[in-house]
C-alpha cells in the first residue's frame, strides 16, 4: 500500500479523488501542489476545487484557456474531471492534471505566427486592392523624374545660350525646346483627384455627339458607380452600333431589399427580335453577377436593360 | 494627317503626350485625351481615330490591354501603341497576342515616344527586345525559368499551392519545387514575402 501511495505521489501528473460526499479520499503530491496554487490553501473540498477551476483567481496568477490552466511559472496543465464508479456502487469524482507546457507553448507560437501571416495577407490584399493607385503614384514619380531630366537639359541649354551664345540656325530649335518645357511645367503637377468614371463617360458621350440623360442618384460607392458606368457604356456602344440612336436614358432608383436599380433605354431603332448576347454583354453579365447583382434584358417592344445591384458595401 | 487618341489617366503623362503631338502638328492631330481605356472604343466607333496611345492601368480599373484587344478585333486598321511603366512579365506577350503594333515603356525605353509613333504609322512594329530586368530579393527576374514565372503569377493571384497545381496542371510537388527554386534564388524566407516582392515590384499584376 505504501509503495502504491509512493508511486502515485511520484507521478508527474496530478490525480485526486473525491467520494460521493465530496470528501477528498486520495490526492498525490502534484495535485496538492496545483490545488494550493489554484486556491491559495490545501486542497480539501471538491466544491472549492470546482469553483477555482471554473473561474481561476487572477490574483494567484493562474489563467484559463479552455481545459488548460497556465500557472505563474508558465507551466500549462490540462485538468479534466470525470465520474468514476467503484466496486461498491459509489461514484467518485476523479481529477487528472497533465503537464502540457510544451504543447501549449507551441500552440501559442503557432497562433502568433498565424496572426502575423494574417497581417501579411491583409497587407497583400490591401496592396492588391490599391494597386491602381500605387501604380499611378509610381507612374507619376517616374514621369516627374523624366521631366526633371528634361528640365535639367533645358536649363543647361539656357546656360550655354547665355555663356556661349547660339548660332542663328539653331535659334529656332532652342526657342521651340524652351516653349515645350514651359508648357509642360504649366500643367498642374500633383496628385490627381479621384476620377469619376461615370462623369467621364458623360463627357465623352457629349464629345461624340451623344447624350447620357440620367435621373436618380448615381451611387457614391466607387465600385457600384464603375459597374453602372460599364453597363451604360455597353448600352451606349450598342446604341451607336446597332440602333442608330444618339441618346441613352438611365434611371437609377433605390429599391426594396436594399438594392440599386438602373434601367437603361435609348432613342434608337428597337431591335427586331430577341437580343443575342455577344462577348461584351456576356462579360458584363459576369461582372455584375460577380458583384452579387443581376441583369435583365428586354428587346420588345423597345430595348431595355435593367441592372440590379445589392447596396451592401463589401459585396466584392 | 494622323488622328491620335491618348488613353492615359495620369494628368502629367497625358499632358506630356499632348505636347509631343503638338510639337509634330504637321503630321499628328490630337483627337482627345481620355482616362478610361474602355471608352476608347466609342471614339473608334465614330471613326475619328487612326492611332491610340494606350496606357494599361487606367481609371476605373479598366485594362488598356483588354480595350486594345477589343479594338483590334473590330477596327484592325487603327494602330495602337501601348504605353506603360509597369514591367509586368506578361504585358509584352499579351500586347503582341492582341495585335498591338508597338509597345513603349515610359520609364525604361531609350527611344522617345514620337520616334515610336512615326515608325508605327510607317508600318513598323516597335517592341522592347525583352522585359525589363526586375530585382526580386537578391535575384534578377531574368534568372527565373518560364515555369517559375508562371508559378509566381499564380502564387500572387490565388495563393494556395493546391489551386496553383490545378491551374498549371502539374502536381503539388511540382509547384513546391518551383517555389523552392524561387525562394532559393531570391533569398525570400517564405512564399508570402516572395509574393509581396513580386507584386510590389509590378513584375506580376494579375489584376490586368
Amino acid at each position: 500500500m505504501g509503495s502504491v501511495k509512493e508511486a502515485i505521489d511520484n507521478l508527474p501528473s496530478g490525480v485526486c479523488y473525491f467520494d460521493s460526499r465530496d470528501l477528498l479520499r486520495m490526492c498525490n503530491r502534484q495535485m496538492y501542489h496545483l490545488g494550493f496554487i489554484l486556491m491559495g490553501r490545501e486542497l480539501q473540498s471538491r466544491e472549492e476545487l470546482d469553483e477555482a477551476l471554473e473561474l481561476p483567481d487572477n490574483k494567484r496568477g493562474v489563467t484559463r484557456d479552455g481545459e488548460t490552466y497556465v500557472f505563474p511559472d508558465d507551466s500549462a496543465w490540462k485538468i479534466q474531471k470525470k465520474s468514476v464508479p467503484i466496486n461498491t456502487g459509489e461514484v467518485y469524482s476523479e481529477y487528472l492534471a497533465f503537464d502540457v507546457s510544451e504543447l501549449y507553448r507551441q500552440k501559442q507560437e503557432l497562433y502568433q505566427s498565424n496572426a502575423e501571416q494574417q497581417r501579411v495577407m491583409n497587407r497583400l490584399t490591401h496592396i492588391a486592392r490599391n494597386v491602381v493607385s500605387i501604380v499611378r503614384e509610381e507612374e507619376i514619380l517616374s514621369l516627374k523624374m523624366r521631366i526633371h531630366n528634361d528640365l535639367g537639359l533645358a536649363l543647361q541649354s539656357t546656360r550655354n545660350f547665355f555663356v556661349h551664345g547660339c548660332p542663328m540656325q539653331d535659334k529656332g530649335k532652342y526657342v521651340a525646346d524652351q516653349r515645350k518645357m514651359a508648357k509642360i511645367l504649366l500643367v498642374e503637377v500633383g496628385n490627381d483627384d479621384e476620377i469619376n468614371v461615370y462623369a467621364e463617360l458623360g463627357r465623352i458621350a457629349e464629345r461624340l455627339g451623344m447624350k447620357i440623360i440620367t435621373t436618380g442618384e448615381i451611387p457614391c460607392n466607387e465600385e457600384k458607380r464603375n459597374l453602372i458606368a460599364m453597363v451604360v457604356r455597353e448600352c451606349l456602344t450598342n446604341t451607336i452600333r446597332h440602333a442608330g440612336g444618339n441618346e441613352v436614358y438611365v434611371k437609377i432608383t433605390t429599391g426594396k431589399e436594399n438594392t440599386i436599380t438602373a434601367i437603361i433605354t435609348n432613342n434608337g431603332t428597337p431591335p427586331k427580335g430577341d437580343i443575342i448576347e455577344g462577348g461584351g454583354l456576356s462579360s458584363l453579365r459576369d461582372k455584375v453577377e460577380g458583384f452579387g447583382g443581376r441583369i435583365e434584358l428586354n428587346s420588345l417592344p423597345d430595348f431595355k436593360m435593367t441592372v440590379i445591384l445589392p447596396v451592401k458595401e463589401e459585396a466584392l | 494627317m494622323t488622328n491620335v487618341l491618348i488613353v492615359e489617366d495620369e494628368r502629367l503623362a497625358s499632358g506630356m503626350f499632348a505636347q509631343y503631338i503638338k510639337s509634330a502638328s504637321e503630321r499628328y492631330t490630337l483627337v482627345d485625351a481620355i482616362k478610361v481605356a474602355a471608352d476608347a472604343e466609342l471614339f473608334c466607333l465614330r471613326g475619328k481615330v487612326d492611332l491610340i496611345l494606350m496606357d494599361i492601368c487606367t481609371a476605373g480599373h479598366s485594362s488598356g490591354l483588354d480595350a486594345a484587344e477589343k479594338i483590334k478585333k473590330s477596327f484592325p486598321h487603327i494602330k495602337i501603341i501601348i504605353t506603360t511603366s509597369a514591367p509586368e512579365y506578361r504585358f509584352i506577350k499579351k500586347a503582341k497576342d492582341a495585335g498591338v503594333e508597338s509597345f513603349w515603356y515610359k520609364e525604361f525605353s531609350d527611344e522617345d515616344l514620337l520616334s515610336v509613333m512615326d515608325k508605327t504609322i510607317a508600318g513598323k512594329s516597335v517592341y522592347p527586345k525583352q522585359n525589363p530586368d526586375i530585382k526580386i530579393g537578391c535575384a534578377s527576374s531574368y534568372e527565373f525559368t518560364p515555369k517559375e514565372m508562371e508559378t509566381l503569377y499564380w502564387l500572387v493571384k490565388v495563393g494556395s499551392i493546391k489551386v496553383i497545381a490545378e491551374k498549371m496542371e502539374i502536381s503539388v510537388d511540382g509547384v513546391s519545387k518551383h517555389i523552392k527554386g524561387l525562394k532559393d534564388k531570391t533569398g525570400c524566407a517564405n512564399t508570402i514575402e516572395l509574393a509581396l516582392l513580386a507584386h510590389g515590384s509590378k513584375l506580376v499584376l494579375p489584376e490586368y
